[in-house]
């Protein structure tokens, strides 16, 4: 097994959602008043420990993209907490949450739609690296985004490329990389292979799994096939229409399921 | 084996310059008999779409050339068929379904208005089109079909889209129905709903579908034969069950290995080799 995950059951979790609740408002009327709400995330509470990979599953709307959305703040929740380390990270102001930015990173789904298209991969790469390390010179951050690509498995010679220029796979580990910039203890990586071919998505996974030992990474990992998620998690969530309807190990989740709806996931993944 | 409904011969196609092209498809040979379910297995770029869409001709050319070959169907050479002729065919013999259900139908036309387009075009002489919509859509199991016939394609899910694209498809009763990664674009649970729907329409009609996927679990219960393209060619072909219990090709061994199986966690997930191969 994977060494960076035996942590002792005693460990202190890194990151941890209290009755999160995150409704978003239906406006209907000339005047766009609101006439009732949408509960994406409806009162959910999980921990992840550190260098914990905890598999976040369920189908397209029951609300995993959202969790993993407002965890990084991109969203506002509407009750609950988030908690990082001690601190109630949801609570914080914009400015002392700015710190926090740097330690949880976020990787996309969609390759093709998460790199601006008119940035070089320097650019792309080392953007975080501007905001976060306004000390650096250019010089060392080029330097410091050659060293992430070749980390992630591209090339040095990549750097003044356009994403265009990349197939889905290398575009992932793009994303990757930019993730990895500004030295993150926790990523929440949303759908990060559903977009790509089995045989890249294999490739995507062993990455991760590779990165994740060496830097001792601790991660959220959002998916919809329940195979994938399996493989790569130690805790497995299940989501439907806003709820966790069943967390377990994940052999246990596969070896027995204790909901319908994670059976019903299980019989859906295909079988060879 | 029975006359085939479709035989594919030593078909080329390239893209780019002529001294140094993109031999997209390079040389591949297939048939298929009335009725079978064939699967053409492989990676982003290993000419699996440019073979189907070929079919048709629906790859323009420029930029594609055609090389070489012969795409027979029921005996006529679709390649050098006039575009009138060709025109009859599309639709109403070879169907096809793609990938994104979102960006094949048009949105500012109802679901009901685009089967009933297909409808009118190929089986002039269907007098009631209205209930033949409904028909097609009550197929791949939309309930109350007839209320649904006034829905925008937003209206829908992507599940539902790809069933009506399907309805579309199956409106004409094609011979062959072409199914281009039907269900990359949606979830597992949708993806199953989609595989057993286009199961159950093979058994209940004569129909011969040609999928095609980058997924080797999608075949295993689906497709009678396999045929696995890389880099442009057919690398091993055979029974569904033979090839994924006995793959001799070491690029579909991989390609089956990389499939994360559930239960079986291991420590890694096997990747591609490509220097090894070839």
């Amino acid at each position: 097994m994977r060494e960076s995950t035996n942590i002792s059951a005693a460990a202190e979790p890194l990151l941890r959602v209290e009755q999160l609740k995150v409704y978003f408002p239906i406006l209907g009327g000339i005047f766009r008043r609101k006439v009732g709400e949408v509960k994406a995330v409806d009162d959910v509470s999980f921990a992840v420990r550190r260098g914990q990979t905890v598999g976040l599953v369920g189908e397209s709307g029951s609300g995993k993209s959202t969790i993993g959305r407002a965890i990084l703040r991109l969203l506002e929740p509407t009750a609950g907490t988030v908690y990082y380390g001690d601190t109630a990270i949801s609570k914080l102001t914009a400015a002392a949450f700015r710190p926090y930015r740097k330690k949880i990173q976020i990787i996309f789904q969609d390759p093709y739609n998460s790199l601006n298209p008119r940035l070089s991969i320097f650019e792309i790469v080392g953007e975080a690296l501007q905001i976060h390390f306004p000390e650096m010179g250019r010089a060392d951050r080029r330097e410091r985004v050659a060293e992430l690509l070749e980390k992630v498995g591209l090339k040095r010679a990549h750097l003044d490329r356009y994403p265009h220029e990349f197939s889905g796979g290398q575009r992932q580990r793009i994303g990757i990389a930019r993730a990895l910039a500004v030295n993150p203890e926790f990523i929440v990586c949303d759908e990060p292979v559903s977009a790509l071919d089995v045989s890249v998505q294999a490739q995507i996974v062993n990455l991760l799994q590779d990165l994740q030992e060496e830097l001792g990474l601790t991660y959220l990992f959002i998916a919809h096939d329940l195979a994938v998620v399996e493989h790569i998690s130690d805790f497995v969530l299940v989501m439907n229409q806003g709820k966790i309807v069943e967390a377990a190990t994940a052999e246990a989740i596969y070896e027995n399921p204790q909901d319908d709806y994670t059976k019903k996931l299980l019989s859906a993944v295909p079988r060879l | 084996m029975s006359l085939p409904l479709l035989r594919v011969e030593n078909l080329g196609i390239r893209f780019g310059p002529v001294d140094d092209p993109v031999k997209a498809v390079d040389g591949i040979s297939f048939a298929m008999a009335p009725g079978e379910t064939l699967a053409v297995v492989g990676e982003s770029g290993s000419g699996k779409s440019v073979t189907a869409l070929a079919l048709t001709r629906l790859l323009a050319s420029p930029p594609a050339r055609y090389v070489s070959g012969r795409i027979e169907f029921e005996g006529r050479d679709t390649l050098q068929m006039p575009d009138r002729e060709l025109q009859k065919l599309r639709g109403k013999q070879i169907a096809y379904v793609f990938q994104e259900p979102a960006s094949s139908l048009n949105p500012v036309f109802t679901i009901g208005y685009q089967i009933g387009e297909a409808i009118e075009l190929h089986r002039p002489e269907v007098d009631d089109v209205e209930k033949e919509i409904i028909l097609a859509l009550d197929k791949v199991g939309i309930r109350d079909a007839a209320s649904r016939l006034g829905d925008y394609p937003h209206q829908l899910s992507g599940g539902m889209q790809q069933r009506v694209m399907i309805a579309m498809a199956l409106s004409c009763q094609p011979k062959l129905l072409v199914a281009d990664e039907p269900t990359t674009a949606l979830d597992v649970t949708i993806q199953k709903q989609i595989m057993d729907l286009l199961k159950d329409l093979k058994r209940s009609s004569n129909m011969a579908i040609l999928l095609i996927t980058h997924n080797f679990g999608l075949v295993s219960d689906f497709a009678d034969r396999v045929a696995v393209m890389f880099r442009g060619r057919i690398v091993e072909t055979g029974p569904t069950s033979e090839i994924l219990r006995h793959p001799q090709h070491p690029y579909t061994q991989a390609l089956i290995e990389c499939v994360p199986k559930l239960g079986q966690k291991q420590h890694r997930l096997r990747v591609i080799d490509y220097a090894g191969i070839d």
